[in-house]
């Protein structure tokens, strides 16, 4: 072939191109919804979970997806393809139809917990609980990275 | 873990060429495979799952949860805001840097009152640490070594790993493939023995056995590059590894029960260490920050 690395320019646009349209839902709690491909790129806005997005683009493990007016990358790790119906409420409405997929109220979910609570009440739920209010902002951790003059070898 | 176990196997992961490549890529690879399968579980919502791995991010978080909730009912938190704020930043940093940089609902990362020289990783990434190892540390690098090292253990699954294949399969056979939405009551009941069950298992696990040496090397590498790529002086491993070791010549209360020599460990690692170049410098500022922090 004449041009090799043209074609595979030309490859790798059709793959990314492909994805654009389709829709993923945010099976985390909450995510980020950053400006660039990179966990420390600064957050434009939070997805949260259920949240149903259209992709703009994919790549390198990253969607670019339409938020409200905003655009921005989540990571694939925090996303399922398609449609899914994590919440009761979503399941309700009727989101869910054909390819869709229902998990709404499947596996170790809130409800197992609060029934496992409920015969278990010497567990410190609430000391987690506390645990898990504990926030650490971009900022804090970019101020705390540049304090300590952490040169970052690689995400 | 138990932190006792650490340093013997941090040593010998390294020792044995854990810390190369492959197992960096190992790690990824599950990574990788957990996120397809997650995928195809959306997707079909089925019962085809069949091991730990196929636990979704949202189930890992509720069994982390009730493991972290059964951990701290044995320990009590330590309410200090600043140490608080300072290992979950510290923690937050490192876990950008790993193969798994996110979970269902972050990590988090609490110092726990108790003299004995340990940690603790829940899955879905509810670390914790003893006062009582937390005061053998001496600078920034040494802190960042332990939590990338628990860290380690929630990118690897390794609590859920424990949850024995009967639990697990009780558990995928109520679910189903139904849609359902609730639950019947009998359903519920079996659903909840067998969450309740592999907690259990876990914090047997974490608490009373120990992970296997495989799974320490393992966390043992992947930590030691967690670091490294946060920009930390992987060494920091190796000097908190001869705390330890001196701590257990002085009283060998079973830290090193079922783990070769600590020394050997210690030598091996820094052969390690040098063959896979990872080095950087420990810097004053940040052990001048960790001395902020300290506890005496």
């Amino acid at each position: 072939m004449k041009y090799p690395i043209l074609f595979f320019i030309a490859l790798v646009s059709v793959a990314a191109i492909a994805f654009a349209g389709q829709v993923i839902t945010i099976m985390h709690k909450t995510t980020s919804v950053r400006a660039d491909r990179k966990f420390f790129a600064p957050t434009i806005a939070t997805a949260r979970y259920g949240d149903q997005l259209t992709v703009v683009e994919e790549k390198g493990g990253w969607y670019k997806v339409a938020i409200g007016k905003k655009r921005g990358w989540v990571h694939n790790s925090a996303t399922a393809k398609g449609k899914v119906a994590v919440t009761a409420k979503q399941f309700r409405k009727g989101a869910v139809s054909g390819q869709d997929v229902a998990l709404a109220g499947k596996g170790f979910n809130e409800k197992v917990e609060s029934k496992y609570k409920k015969e278990n009440p010497e567990m410190n739920y609430a000391a987690v609980d506390r645990m898990e209010k504990v926030n650490v902002s971009d900022r804090q951790i970019n101020k705390f990275v540049a304090d300590g003059k952490l040169a970052s070898r690689g995400e | 873990m138990k932190y006792s176990i650490l340093p013997a196997v941090l040593i010998a992961a390294l020792a044995t060429g854990c810390a190369s490549l492959p197992i960096d890529q190992n790690a990824l690879n599950i990574a990788s495979k957990v996120w397809e399968k997650r995928d195809a579980i959306a997707k079909t919502g089925s019962a085809l799952r069949k091991g730990f791995s196929d636990l979704s991010d949202e189930e890992e978080y509720y069994i982390g949860r009730a493991v972290a909730a059964k951990i701290l009912s044995q320990y009590r938190p330590v309410k200090d805001k600043a140490r608080t704020s300072y290992i979950n930043t510290l923690g937050q940093t490192l876990s950008r840097h790993s193969s798994r940089p996110q979970t269902f609902a972050g990590y988090h990362f609490l110092l726990i009152s108790s003299p004995e020289i340990n940690a603790f990783a829940a899955p879905g990434g509810f670390v914790f640490i003893t006062t009582g190892l937390y005061s053998k540390l001496k600078t920034e690098e040494q802190l960042a070594a332990v939590l990338a090292h628990e860290i380690s253990h929630v990118t690897l699954r390794h609590g859920l790993s424990a949850i024995k294949t009967a639990n697990l399969t009780q558990a995928f056979s109520i679910i189903g493939t139904e849609a359902m939405m609730e639950y019947g009551a009998k359903e519920l009941a079996q659903l909840t023995a067998a969450f309740e069950d592999s907690i259990n298992d876990i914090v047997n696990q974490l608490v009373v056995n120990g992970y296997s040496r495989s799974q320490e090397y393992d966390a043992d590498s992947e930590a030691m590059r967690v670091a490294w790529k946060a920009g930390y002086d992987p060494a920091g491993l190796t000097r908190f590894l001869s705390t330890l070791n001196s701590i257990s010549g002085k009283n060998g209360a079973g830290f090193f029960k079922t783990h070769p020599p600590a020394a050997d460990r210690l030598k091996k690692a820094s052969k390690a260490m040098k063959k896979e170049k990872l080095s950087g410098p420990t810097l004053k500022t940040r052990t001048a920050r960790f001395q902020r922090y300290a506890m005496k």
